[in-house]
Formats: structure tokens, sequence, C-alpha cells
């Protein structure tokens, strides 16, 4: 028995929370994909500025140093959809 | 199926509901940021209104709790702005009243919210692990403390550490022009919650004041920005380690792959060992035998 619960017998009342609350958060969920999926050409965008400051300004390796990333170590973008959200 | 990764939610714009669960009376409200939907384990908002009150109880999951708005007392002790509570599961919580009202972030973290009326602890609860402290007043900010490192200007305060599993709640805040050039992802699950303030991440873009994340392991995020700054409250369920990296397309699976090879490079021997293939190299803990015990719920079942 894990010491961060006292085991208890859930109340019918606690059940139907669950699954009213799970089913609420199914719709957020999705709500959120869509709005990430809605954010892809924005996102596109970040990503090319995201490497153009890696290779100026640097990218963050740990605290304060940086280091310039040179052309042949930028990944390429792989054939499949660019998820976010999982 | 646990919780999913909620990332990114507003939760300003949307209404509460009136808390209808046993025990918690008239006059508390909540929204739900995440929810477990096999145990009911949550992280909520709480709107208390103005006289709300609750006898002395306890609740069978621990509990976390921080005031993000307004005041609560409890017993002969005034929460403000920014106190933050743990209560461990089975210790007895004062009367708790909001004079004034208060707006609060609640965790219940292996169970749903649960509360049992009772001026006397349950036998098997264990109070000295309490925390209780004002996160704004009582504690300084201080760099993250791990390698490698997010970078200069992101500030953190620990408000509660578990020695076990190094899963930590805590403060952090990005100073105004904050920006850190990396992607990273986590083995752990982290969770956030914008108490104030805007930060920029670029997969989910802009993260509001009320914003909120759940995150499971290996999930790609950052590059990071903030304009004018943010405060907020995070927590791990386990040691939080950056794996950082420059690949904004990179799947989970393939993060968890990457981990590994890192483990096997950094910690080469006890990699070795843990893998071996003869099936006696299981992991025991002398001082803690019953390891196991202090993670989570879910592994018992």
């Amino acid at each position: 028995m894990a010491k961060n619960l006292i085991e208890y017998e859930k109340s019918a009342e606690a059940k139907q929370w669950i699954s009213d609350e799970s089913a609420e958060q199914e719709k957020r969920y999705q709500q959120i994909v869509q709005d990430m999926d809605d954010l892809s050409d924005e996102r596109d965008v970040w990503v090319e500025k995201f490497f153009h400051r890696i290779q100026t300004r640097g990218f963050n390796v740990h605290y304060d140093n940086r280091r310039q990333i040179p052309d042949d170590e930028l990944p390429t973008r792989p054939d499949r959809p660019f998820k976010v959200v999982f | 199926m646990g919780r999913p990764h909620i990332e990114p939610y507003v939760e300003t714009d949307v209404p509460f509901r009136r808390m209808t669960l046993p025990g918690f009376g008239k006059g508390m409200h909540y929204k739900v940021l995440s929810l477990d939907s096999d145990t009911g384990a949550c992280s909520l908002v709480v709107k208390f209104e103005s006289g709300y009150s609750l006898p002395p109880g306890m609740s069978y999951t621990e509990m976390e709790l921080y005031v993000v708005e307004g005041s609560l007392q409890v017993g002969d002790k005034t929460f403000e702005t920014g106190h933050y509570l743990w209560l461990p599961p089975g210790v007895s919580l004062p009367a708790l009243s909001s004079p004034n009202g208060a707006r609060c972030l609640m965790f219940y973290n292996y169970g749903e919210p649960s509360f049992v009326e009772s001026d006397e602890d349950h036998p098997r609860a264990e109070r000295h692990k309490m925390v209780s402290v004002n996160a704004l007043e009582d504690i300084v900010w201080g760099p993250a403390n791990v390698s490698p490192s997010v970078a200069p200007g992101c500030f953190v305060k620990v408000l509660k550490f578990d020695p076990l599993t190094h899963g930590f709640t805590f403060m952090y805040c990005m100073t105004p022009n904050f920006w850190q050039d990396n992607i990273s992802y986590h083995d752990c699950m982290e969770e956030g919650y914008h108490v104030w303030g805007t930060s920029w991440m670029m997969q989910f873009g802009y993260l509001p004041t009320g914003g909120y994340f759940w995150r499971p392991p290996w999930i790609n995020h950052g590059a990071f920005q903030s304009t004018y700054g943010c405060l907020a409250i995070g927590r791990t369920d386990s040691q939080l380690h950056n794996y950082f990296h420059f690949n904004p397309w990179t799947t989970p699976e393939e993060n968890q792959e990457r981990a590994a090879a890192q483990l096997y490079r950094q910690k080469r021997n006890l990699y070795e060992w843990v893998r071996a293939q003869d099936g006696h190299n299981h992991p025991h803990d002398f001082e803690h035998p019953h390891y196991r015990d202090h993670v989570h719920h879910d592994d018992h079942d």
C-alpha cells in the first residue's frame, strides 16, 4: 500500500464524479489537439527562427554555456506529421 | 489511463463548478486542470466563497495547497497569498475558513478529493512530514540546482522535496527577457501553473497567467522565452533531469531511447548491472526495503 494514500472504498458519488470529469477532460484534450494543429504554420516559422538563433547566438548546452550549431548538424524534417501533443 | 498530456490549457475563462463531493459543504467551487481517470487524482483551481468553512478533517490522499489569491484561516494560523501546504494523508487539518474568499490550487495526488471530518490524525498519518510555508515570503530564490541547467534568469524555490523519489514541488520564475535556446524533455512527469505572467515555448506558443500544463515524460518542450517574466508553481513525480537537444521533430519514443543511451554513457556500471540477463539484479534498498510503497499507488494495482 502506498504511503501517500490511506486505503478506502470509493463512494458512488466519487466514481460518478471521476467519470463525469474524465469525459470533460477528454473534450478539453481534443480541443488542445485541435488548437495545436491550428498553430502549425506559426510553429514552423518559430522553428526556423530557433535554428537561426542556435547557429548565431548559440544553443544552450548548460546554464550560460552556448554552442553555435554548424549547418551539417541541423536536423532535417522527417516525413511524418509534426505532433506536439501526445 | 492515468492523466493525458494537457498542454497548454488556460483556465481563466472557464467557469467554476460547485463542489459536490461528500464532506466539502457549500461555498467551494472548482475547475479541473488535469485528472487521472483511474484513481481520481487531480489538480484543481478552487474558489472558496467568502464565509466558507470546513470543520477539522483529513484526506485519504496526500494533498497540496497553494493560495493564489486571498487568504484562509486554518486553526489559529492565517494562510496568506503564496502560502503552500503539503498535507500527508490522514493528517487532521484544523477547522478551515475563508472570511473574505480565496482562490487556491489544490493537488490531490493519489485519489479524488476526499474529506473526512475528524479532529484526530488517522493511525497511519505521518504528521512530521507536513510542510506549511509561505512560498513568497519565507524562501529565497535560487538557481535551479540541476545539471545540465536551465539558462540564467530562471530561478527556483523548492517547497517540498521527496528524498526517496527526488520528486519535488517548486515555485519558478523567469526574469524579463528570459531566453533559453534548447529543446528539453524529462524522464519524469512535469506540471506547471502560471500564477502570473506569460512565457513562450516553441511547441505550444504563449502561456499566460492561469496557463497550465500536465506533461508526461519524454515530450519535447522549448525553446523558452519570456518578455516580461513570469511566476509559476511546478511539480514533478521523480528526479528532474534536463535532456537538452535541438531537434524539434523527435518523438517521445526516440527521446526515451536517447535517454537510455545517455544513461548507458553516464551511469554505465549501474546500467549494466540492472540490465543483467540472469534476472537476479533487482533493485533493493537496504534502508527502504519496501521502497516501491513510497512511489506510486498505481504501481501496486
